[in-house]
């Protein structure tokens, strides 16, 4: 596995990133989950009652306690 | 030189460094290290209660507050309320150097070498130490990946879950990729 620092990420990635940090609007990271290949995830670590569908309803979410959210792209496996 | 890449692996730190502190974004909205560091009232209340000690009973003898240890801490601290890696890599280290001499200086000028209440004071730093280590503070315990993988495991379709190969996983914070890569080290994920 590896893993990449914030500021080594692609320039619109980065923008996607930054602007969600401004207020931790899940909104923001839309750009990201209309990109998603069938292989790649959107994992997030937030609290269980914030649910991400609401705000990126264009993927298919699941929890895992006590923090994890897993967001998969309609065409990813298992849909 | 272990990396193999001793010239990319320099020029690649230096690049870091600049993205980090210096690019157009990270100067709009820091980092957490480089936002500035809280006040910090418990540090300031401890050194007082030293000052106050000290002026109580009129000695200024040994280590005391003209101590580059404290100066450096001090520094640290005042610079830390405007970026917080001041505190943390300078101020913190040194105060807590500084609070050592300290409380030397405090044993050897009232208890006796040989005395057994020269224990007192470590134990209870020890037990302090030990309980605050274990305490499931913010959940820093409980909260971890494999706990999680455990539970994914438990469903029929998990595998579909997880990123597939050569897939990329974007993320909201760092911490995925702390807890993920300890959990899947072999993983084609980036």
């Amino acid at each position: 596995m590896l893993g990449l620092e914030p500021a080594d990420m692609e320039q619109d990635n980065l923008q996607v990133y930054w602007t969600y940090r401004e207020n931790r609007d899940l909104h923001a990271l839309a750009p990201w989950a209309k990109k998603l290949r069938p292989q790649d995830r959107l994992i997030l670590i937030e609290e269980p009652h914030r649910k991400p569908v609401s705000a990126l309803p264009m993927l298919t979410w699941k929890f895992l306690p006590p923090q994890y959210w897993i967001g998969k792209p309609p065409t990813a496996p298992g849909n | 030189m272990l990396t193999l890449h001793p010239v990319d692996y320099l020029i690649y730190q230096a690049q870091h460094l600049f993205k980090a502190v210096f690019g157009d974004m990270a100067l709009q909205n820091p980092v957490g290290e480089l936002k500035p560091n809280p006040v910090g009232v418990p540090i300031v209340l401890f050194c007082s209660l030293f000052l106050l000690f000290r002026i109580f009973h009129r000695d200024w003898r040994g280590i005391s507050f003209t101590h580059p240890a404290f100066l450096l801490g001090a520094l640290g601290w005042i610079l830390g309320l405007q970026v917080a890696r001041f505190w943390y890599d300078w101020g913190l280290p040194s105060l807590i150097f500084w609070f050592a001499l300290e409380i030397q200086w405090l044993l050897e000028g009232r208890v006796a070498r040989e005395s057994w209440q020269r224990l007192l004071f470590p134990l209870l730093l020890c037990l302090a130490f030990f309980v605050s280590l274990g305490a499931n503070q913010t959940n820093r315990w409980s909260v971890n990946a494999p706990l999680s993988i455990a539970y994914l495991k438990e469903t029929e379709d998990f595998d579909t879950w997880l990123p597939g190969e050569d897939g990329m996983v974007y993320a909201n914070s760092m911490g995925v990729l702390f807890n993920f890569s300890y959990t899947f080290p072999d993983a084609h994920w980036r």
